[in-house]
């Protein structure tokens, strides 16, 4: 019995295409949505999250992701868009201040941390210090 | 007989009578609220212990004297529980205790409700505060209840900053008889 190789080469080429979509359906999308986002752009992606993450509050002011974002209820990793810990409540209402200070005293149309576009920043207070609250200057 | 009389009556009387009891961490509760930058920020202590000298009919010789353990401060995130062990803070290396001791007892409006006229001790810092607290029998002591407020600045503890100066705390304390 002989094969015909036309249908069989369409079958296989199908087979191919329906197994990429689905692992194409199944992966993350290439640009992570966020949620509950209340004053960072609610379309930002990913690079200028982690830069403004990394660059603007755990190098200013010396912390890691667990100082505002609440651990996930299994006790496994974090709750990025959980609002639990009173932290995450004050780091928005500074990073608020701060925008508005560039907005209103530097007049800076659009301020946005983590860029150029930006003259006072976190670490203007700061500077690696956590608890920047009056204490005696660190040498 | 009337000796025996009598001690037959306070063992009935049980721990509801006039006795010396024990604060103890199981079950006790030293929280605190204090706002930062305008948020409920919630801590709690450990380490209590001391005595307590209490009868529910005889208040006025009631006495209060625990203490508490500044180095358990608890907030719920290590980095700043670091910081308010720290001088500028509570400064626990220097003065690990913090201690409230009565001055008088006095009884309140309702069965079970009392005064408290004390002294509280931070940092070496002493401050009279004044505050309703309830006790109620548990089966081997008390459970004292009462939440009152107090300035940090009065203490020393912290300078300027983003956090309130005024800060409430609330007590739940256990007492087992000693």
């Amino acid at each position: 019995m002989r094969i015909s190789r036309k249908p069989a080469i369409i079958l296989a080429l199908s087979g191919l295409v329906t197994v990429m979509t689905a692992a194409s359906s199944t992966g993350k999308p290439a640009d992570e949505h966020f949620t509950n986002l209340q004053v960072l752009p609610k379309d930002i992606d990913k690079a200028t999250m982690n830069k403004i993450m990394v660059g603007e509050f755990e190098d200013a002011l010396g912390v890691s992701c667990r100082f505002c974002h609440a651990a996930n209820k299994d006790g496994d990793g974090l709750d990025y868009a959980s609002d639990a810990k009173p932290e995450k409540q004050i780091a928005r209402r500074m990073l608020r201040m701060t925008l508005n200070l560039n907005r209103d005293y530097f007049k800076i149309d659009t301020p946005m941390v983590g860029t150029d576009n930006i003259v006072v920043t976190c670490n203007t207070c700061h500077k690696g210090d956590t608890f920047p609250d009056g204490d005696p200057a660190k040498n | 007989m009337k000796r025996i009389l009598f001690l037959f009556i306070s063992i009935l009387c049980g721990p509801a009578a006039f006795g010396q009891y024990m604060p103890v961490d199981q079950g006790s509760v030293i929280q605190f609220t204090i706002q930062n930058f305008g948020f409920d920020v919630n801590g709690s202590f450990k380490g209590i212990r001391g005595t307590i000298d209490f009868d529910q009919q005889k208040p006025a010789d009631a006495h209060f004297s625990v203490d508490i353990d500044a180095g358990t401060i608890n907030t719920d995130n290590s980095l700043r529980d670091d910081h308010l062990r720290g001088a500028s803070y509570f400064d626990v290396k220097d003065h690990p205790r913090i201690q409230l001791e009565s001055i008088k007892i006095q009884a309140g409006d309702k069965a079970g409700s009392y005064l408290f006229l004390g002294k509280l001790t931070i940092k070496n810092t002493s401050r009279n505060i004044f505050f309703p607290f309830t006790a109620t029998p548990t089966p081997d002591g008390y459970q004292f209840t009462g939440t009152f407020k107090i300035k940090r600045k009065d203490f020393g503890v912290g300078g300027t900053s983003t956090i309130a100066d005024e800060l409430q705390v609330s007590l739940n304390i256990i007492a087992k008889k000693s």
